[in-house]
């Protein structure tokens, strides 16, 4: 199985670094996180705009074995860059066999279980949302814009979101098997963002773009559906958000994912450089090159 | 200009999440008169108050990724006076994105 990493620097740049406590920490996470895992996977592909490219295979000098440019397509198109889980469905929709996708804020400590490796479909967890308080997934919002302006989804988000499914798949990892599955669900949900009956749906339910709607409820959505009427099922690394969570679960998987706030915290950021830093010294210089030398103590 | 009658601020719906970072900006007449910035209710803490200035509030907020469904009942102390805003609050901008974050440490982050 090949692992996969994406990086649409445009949004990074734009907005979303200001998620991480720094761009050395990002840079470090990075470094980590394509390390750790290089030691599991013999192919290491990045997906990734030629910015993106340029800084992580190019002067931090990631050990990636095939580094793709096809992300640059975005900028060259005027994607919205608020959208930064494109880069990411475009990364799933490109892989012509097997693979996992990582996030750079998930690290690998041990190897993933067998019966991931050989799933259909993978992803880090199940998770559920409230319907009396949709804070995170804003689907009867988007619904009702759907309807209200005319905008268009596939068949299966109608189906799934009809029965009031409340159920996404994080995708801190997100690959499988079978490619062609995975291929039309990627490429749909880009469709979904893209297709112009939906632009006044986005602007109408908010200037915060609803990425994990897309990715994580759609995918669900579509796993639901399955192909010829017979639903897929997906192994998770962990069974529920909660077990996700539990910082013994995660030790068992042998699984970090700096989810969230975890990007910016001081501690997390601290024990990071000192763990590149006695891990990897090389990255580490190459880390201080790009972006200054150490904080003073 | 500024009656209190004209309370509360110009919003537009609110598109805050559980579990994110967000940049409140709120308009509203006399709002740079506004002496602090409360917060009511479990889930929601001011990571960060820029103030007020020409005519707008600025804040950094952290809603907790368990926050209660009353998390958005945010006060504003204007004049002394505590002023609840309404449920709806313009997001100037989505620092953090996702469901899970909020003073999170993530998952795993003791491993590293």
């Amino acid at each position: 199985m090949r692992a996969v990493w994406s990086f649409w620097s445009r949004p990074h740049r734009l907005f979303y670094h200001r998620l991480w406590r720094s761009e050395r920490v990002h840079l470090l996470c990075w470094a980590l996180s394509v390390a750790q895992a290089a030691r599991r996977f013999d192919e290491v592909r990045l997906v990734a705009d030629e910015a993106g490219a340029a800084l992580l295979a190019g002067r931090l000098g990631l050990p990636f074995t095939e580094v793709d440019t096809r992300l640059e397509a975005l900028n060259r198109d005027g994607a919205d860059p608020q959208w930064w889980v494109l880069g990411k469905l475009m990364a799933y929709a490109v892989q012509e066999k097997p693979f996992v996708h990582l996030d750079a804020d998930v690290i690998l400590w041990k190897p993933l279980p067998a019966r991931l490796l050989v799933a259909p479909v993978l992803a880090q967890n199940p998770e559920h949302f409230d319907f009396e308080d949709q804070s995170l997934y804003r689907l009867d919002g988007f619904m009702g814009a759907v309807a209200e302006l005319h905008g268009w989804i596939p068949e299966a988000w109608r189906r799934y979101a009809g029965r009031r499914r409340n159920a996404a798949a994080c995708c801190g990892i997100f690959g499988g098997a079978d490619i062609n599955f995975i291929g039309r669900y990627a490429r749909s949900a880009i469709d979904i963002i893209r297709d112009p009956r939906n632009l006044p749906v986005w602007e109408r339910i908010g200037a915060v773009r609803d990425n994990i709607l897309v990715e994580q409820y759609f995918l669900a959505a579509c796993l639901e559906a399955g192909v010829d009427g017979r639903p897929i099922r997906a192994e998770h690394l962990f069974p529920s958000s909660a077990d996700a969570f539990d910082p013994l679960q995660a030790e068992r998987a042998g699984y970090t994912h700096l989810i969230g706030d975890a990007k910016a915290d001081a501690e997390i950021a601290d024990r990071l450089e000192a763990r590149v830093k006695a891990m990897h010294p090389d990255l580490y210089e190459r880390c201080l090159e790009i972006v200054g030398t150490p904080k003073p103590a | 200009m500024g009656g209190e009658g004209e309370w509360p601020p110009t919003v537009s719906p609110a598109c805050g999440r559980r579990g994110s970072v967000v940049r409140l900006l709120l308009s509203a007449d006399r709002i740079d008169e506004a002496t602090g910035f409360a917060v009511e209710g479990l889930g929601v803490t001011v990571r960060r108050s820029a103030g007020t200035e020409r005519g707008q509030f600025e804040a950094l907020l952290s809603i907790a990724s368990d926050a209660p469904p009353g998390w958005r009942d945010i006060e504003l102390v204007l004049h002394g006076q505590p002023r609840r805003l309404p449920r709806a609050f313009e997001i100037l901008e989505q620092v953090s994105y996702g469901g899970y974050g909020g003073g999170a440490r993530g998952i795993g982050s003791h491993l590293i």
